[in-house]
């Protein structure tokens, strides 16, 4: 099996498969942009991805190497967030500044199933919640005005619970 | 210390977290921050809803959102997810109705939202119950005077504040403070030469009349009906006289009589009333509708109809609408405010339910021996949509059908002919396709309002038969059928 070098934005080498790196659309385009060979031991740099970010992505897409291609979004987009395999979740218990640095590394990457997953998961942390709830969850601070929030309140007035 | 969290990009928020919620949470969320106000205010998250839902925009009053460079301005396609929603009654949430015991036969149920009332008339009371979490409460109970014989309870929620109960020739207003109904005034009707609407204040005279009803209160000429009470008046109609009275609530006194047939021989005749206007249908040899303002002036509209004498008529806040089921015989509404008569597209109406709030009338019509739903605009008398019933539900002739409707509901009770069971059917607002159909035992009555509707049926039990209820809460899907006894 070829493989080829990944470098984090620290400086570190990861030797991976070239097929599961091809799980990137990223890395895949460059490999046929650049014409790299597949035998040819090249280096290639992802600076927008840190070795701790870059060693988990590499732990899914290997566990995720043999997975069909995600489906295309279409306008009706499912909306199933439930569906989030065990190992998925339990490779996603970590805190939240790894999720959102997991979310930019597949965003970043093109990695669509790693993107949903994890996009799933931050839904699935608002929903149920309350507004001040989201706020706590997220670290946000409520910004409205007077005027607004009571624009927003009943705009909203359908879905409160009296 | 807080832990700095990197930053996601608003396209990953916007297409890839966002979409992933439904509209309740997505609602919430808009709640959070401005930042996310704005991320969630675009159409393509709000316009997936207003389809599911087959939210019409033209049947909604979109208000113009003025920009007055201070207030967020909302997206179109949330605007209308919202006033569709805003304008319907959402605290129906569904969930498990608490069972109370009932004392005897339920004779009524009024609801208007948070409140249920039920009328126990063998027992003459009237139970308040409150929907709290989901599940309706017992907040309290009024014994209405006098003892328990043939004379009804009714029972109608005037304002969010005012209810009143019916009985006899008496009548009772309730105010409610807080959870609690108040006795606030008792009136009791007097006939004769000259009507009158009487305060009735102590206790000692309200139980001389309690038993009584409204027609023994007279001379032996004339027999009295009340008609409706609404938040302004109260109507009596006398049967031999042919007369309608109008009573100021507030003044307790008659304030018009209307005669409604002066030269030729009555036959039959109805009045319907709603809260705002009357309307009155004269079936004689001369079979006419007229319709009256609340306060007993009659408005424009004296409609000749159909001679056969099947016509009927039915009304709204805003207009009413006569029909006929005789073959090729017209259909006609009376916008009330703007005088206007419409045409409408529609032949040998059995029944008709009016929506003048979304500009739509229901009907259940005749066409080559079968029955048909139809959806038509009150404007322009056009047809919106038609859907046949189902074959083996030969309604016509026996007639026996029920409409009503929603903002985004038609339901319908349909009778087989030939088996004589009832089945019910929900329709679609928007394009007249079948939502669901359930079967009834014997059905007996339907209560509605706009978003929920109360079924009350005889369903045999081993043999014997018992009362039960059904709530259909038509905005809570999969949550939408509770059965309480």
């Amino acid at each position: 099996m070829p493989n080829i070098k990944l470098q984090s934005s620290d400086g570190e080498i990861y030797n991976v498969d070239v097929e599961i790196a091809k799980c990137s659309v990223t890395i895949k385009t460059m490999l046929e942009d650049l014409g790299m060979d597949e035998d040819e031991e090249e280096v290639v740099p992802l600076p927008n991805v840190n070795s701790a970010i870059l060693k988990k992505v590499i732990q899914w897409a290997t566990y995720h190497k043999d997975d069909p291609p995600p489906p295309e979004d279409d306008e009706n987009k499912e909306k199933r967030t439930d569906d989030i395999s065990s190992w998925d979740a339990d490779f996603l218990k970590v805190d939240q500044g790894t999720l959102f640095e997991l979310i930019l590394a597949a965003n970043y990457l093109d990695i669509k199933g790693l993107l949903d997953v994890t996009c799933k998961t931050v839904a699935n942390m608002i929903k149920g919640k309350t507004p001040e709830e989201i706020r706590k969850t997220f670290n946000i601070k409520n910004d409205f005005s007077a005027a607004e929030e009571e624009q927003v309140r009943k705009e909203n007035e359908w879905c409160e619970e009296k | 210390m807080t832990e700095m969290l990197p930053t996601l990009p608003d396209e990953i928020w916007q297409n890839h977290i966002f979409s992933y919620l439904w509209e309740d949470d997505l609602t919430k969320a808009r709640r959070v921050c401005k930042d996310w106000w704005y991320l969630i205010n675009c159409d393509h998250l709000w316009k997936p809803f207003v389809e599911r839902h087959g939210i019409r925009e033209d049947t909604l009053l979109l208000e113009k959102d003025v920009d007055d460079g201070q207030k967020l301005m909302s997206c179109k396609w949330f605007r209308i997810f919202s006033t569709y929603f805003n304008g319907l009654d959402r605290s129906w949430k569904g969930g498990e109705i608490i069972e109370t015991p009932c004392p005897g036969l339920v004779e009524g149920v009024a609801i208007r939202m948070p409140y249920m009332f039920r009328s126990y008339d063998s027992f003459n009371i009237v139970e308040i119950l409150r929907m709290r979490n989901g599940n309706f409460e017992t907040v309290s109970r009024l014994r209405i005077p006098g003892d328990s014989v043939v004379l009804k309870i009714s029972v109608k929620m005037l304002t969010q504040d005012l209810l009143a109960v019916w009985k006899g020739c008496l009548y009772f207003f309730y105010r409610r403070v807080g959870d609690v109904f108040e006795t606030s005034e008792v009136f009791r009707f007097v006939g004769g030469n000259t009507p009158q609407l009487q305060a009735c204040s102590d206790v000692e005279r309200i139980d001389e009349f309690a038993n009584r009803p409204a027609g023994q209160f007279f001379d032996g000429t004339s027999l009295f009906y009340v008609d409706t009470v609404n938040n302004k008046t109260i109507w009596f109609s006398d049967l031999l006289e042919s007369k309608l009275f109008v009573c100021d609530r507030l003044e307790s006194k008659v304030i018009k009589v209307i005669d409604l047939w002066q030269a030729d021989v009555l036959k039959d005749w109805t009045v319907l009333i709603g809260d705002y206007v009357c309307c009155c249908a004269v079936a004689t040899d001369r079979p006419e509708i007229r319709a009256y303002s609340s306060d007993g002036r009659l408005l424009l509209w004296q409609k000749q109809i159909d001679s056969s004498g099947d016509s009927r008529f039915v009304l709204d806040d805003f207009g009413c609408a006569a029909f006929s089921p005789s073959l090729d015989c017209c259909a006609f509404f009376f916008r009330f405010k703007t005088r206007q008569e419409i045409r409408l597209d529609i032949k040998s109406v059995w029944d008709m339910k009016l929506d003048s709030r979304t500009d739509l009338a229901y009907c259940i019509s005749v066409d080559r021996g079968a029955s048909v739903i139809s959806c038509l605009s009150l404007s322009s008398g056009n047809r919106m949509w038609s859907t046949f019933t189902p074959t083996s539900l030969v309604t016509y002739p026996t007639g026996i059908v029920e409409l009503l409707s929603t903002k985004h509901m038609c339901f319908c009770v349909l009778t087989n002919g030939k088996t004589g069971d009832h089945i019910g059917q929900i329709y679609s607002a928007s394009d007249g396709s079948s939502v669901r159909s359930f079967n009834f035992h014997r059905k007996d009555l339907t209560f509605f309002t706009s978003s929920a509707l109360v079924l009350k049926e005889w369903v045999p039990r081993g043999g014997t038969a018992r009362q039960e209820f059904t709530l259909l809460n038509f905005l809570a899907p999969g949550r939408s059928e509770t059965n309480f006894r």
